[in-house]
Order: structure tokens, then C-alpha cells, then sequence
């Protein structure tokens, strides 16, 4: 992994089309502006990692889901 | 082809039906190809559909998503646009060009559902829905805004009335 320091208003280049600036510094926040092709997606971490436990949870709940569908929830869906 | 699934058993599908996720889903990167079986399904499997009862919204609201060498990775998943109406899916150009739709009314959304039986409630992931586009029989699963969505929106208990019996759907 590379760790690189930079100030308020400097950049990094991620490849050559992508562009990370520190804009500014609040407490233990940073903002940061990112350049980038409309082609590259850009997401949250922990936004990513809340859809994969959806999944998993999607798939953990599969076998539940089918009784409840098929049996359960019949007589109050008419 | 045949696909072995965890609650339907073995089963028939069109090779037509089936979808490739060509980056998968977020946590199941592995698996690229999908096929989406309407719930009650009906593919030619009398026995079985002999035993189950029709379904009481007419139009399969809830299908099966199987991914196709994979029987352990299974979903249900919905339309979601009838429980929320109000439910916006924004669709960035990357994903309408991996999807090769030309318009987004080719782009299909479906949400997976998850079940908390003690509460009788069923919920909907409304942060990462799934994109599908039928005539490509191409999808992907894309990330929505954080502050507004979550993984678990409650779906009424109640069917709501747009997707009662014989209804028109869109």
C-alpha cells in the first residue's frame, strides 16, 4: 500500500485520468474532490459493505422467505 | 439447461433466461450468471405446480434469483415500485453502457428481500438494487445514495392495491 502525505489544495494522480485533491480539513474529517472519468465508479466503502450483508443476508434468508411466501402469508394476501 | 437450486430442487430453464452479471453481486463476486424464475414459478413442472396454490397477486410480483453453477447463492427478489412508489434508482452512464441499454425504460429493478419471521415483516434492500436489462440479458447491482436508502425498508404487510389480482402492472 502507498501512504502519501498532502496538504490542503494538493493532489494525486491515479493513473491518467484521475484526480484526488484534498480540499479541505475539519477535525478528524477530511473532504476530498475527486476527478474522474464517468466511466470509473466511485463509492463509499462502508456503503459497499452494507450491500454485501444485504446479499448475504438475501441469501441467508432464502429458505424462510419461501415458507413465508408460499404458506404464511397466504391467507392474509387474499 | 438444468440448475440446481436449494428450495425448488433441480430444475429446467430456457438457456434464453438466463442473465449475466458480469461483476457480479457486491459479496458474491464469483458468481456471473443468474437466472430470474417468476415466484410461484412455471416451468413445466406440473407436480409441483399442482401442489402450490396460485398466487394471489395474479402477476409473479416476488421471483427467484439462482445463480446458475452456484445452488447456494439463491435470492428473492421484487419489483420494488409497487410497495414504494416513490422509490427513485439512479443509473450512472457506466452502468447504462455495461447494461448496452439505450434508454432506461429497457433497464428493469428488482430489490432482494429478506424476512424477520417474528415480526411477520418482509423487507426490501432498496440500497443495492439489481439493474437488469432482458433484451441484453445483462445485470448488475448498483449502489444508491446512503442518506436516503438502507438494506431493510419495511414492505407493508398488506399487498398493496397496484399489484391486486388481474390489475395492470407497469
Amino acid at each position: 500500500m502507498l501512504v502519501v502525505a498532502r496538504k490542503v489544495g494538493q493532489s494525486i494522480l491515479i493513473g491518467d485520468a484521475i484526480e484526488v485533491t484534498l480540499s479541505a480539513i475539519r477535525g478528524d474529517q477530511v473532504r476530498l474532490a475527486i476527478k474522474a472519468p464517468r466511466s470509473v465508479t466511485i463509492l463509499r466503502k462502508e456503503t459497499v459493505e452494507q450491500v454485501e450483508q444485504g446479499n448475504a443476508a438475501a441469501v441467508a434468508s432464502v429458505t424462510e422467505l419461501t415458507e413465508w411466501l408460499g404458506e404464511g402469508n397466504r391467507q392474509d394476501a387474499y | 439447461m438444468k440448475i440446481d437450486t436449494p428450495c425448488l430442487g433441480v430444475i429446467q430453464v430456457p438457456e434464453e433466461a438466463i442473465i449475466r452479471f458480469p461483476h457480479g453481486l457486491y459479496g458474491f463476486e464469483g458468481a456471473h450468471a443468474y437466472c430470474l424464475i417468476p415466484y410461484p414459478f412455471s416451468l413445466g413442472n406440473k407436480e409441483r405446480e399442482a401442489k402450490q396454490a396460485p398466487a394471489p397477486w395474479g402477476s409473479p410480483t416476488f421471483y427467484w434469483l439462482q445463480a446458475v453453477d452456484l445452488p447456494k447463492i439463491a435470492m428473492i427478489v421484487t419489483d420494488p415500485f409497487p410497495f414504494f412508489p416513490a422509490y427513485e434508482v439512479e443509473i450512472c452512464d457506466s452502468a447504462a453502457e455495461l447494461l448496452q441499454a439505450a434508454s432506461a425504460a429497457e433497464i428493469a429493478i428488482y430489490t432482494t428481500i429478506t424476512v424477520a419471521r417474528e415480526q411477520g415483516c418482509l423487507y426490501a434492500n432498496l440500497l443495492g438494487p439489481l439493474a437488469v436489462n432482458h433484451r441484453a440479458r445483462l445485470g448488475m447491482q448498483l449502489v444508491q445514495d446512503a442518506t436516503r436508502y438502507t438494506t431493510r425498508h419495511q414492505i407493508e404487510d398488506r399487498l398493496p392495491s397496484s399489484v391486486e389480482k388481474d390489475s395492470p402492472r407497469c
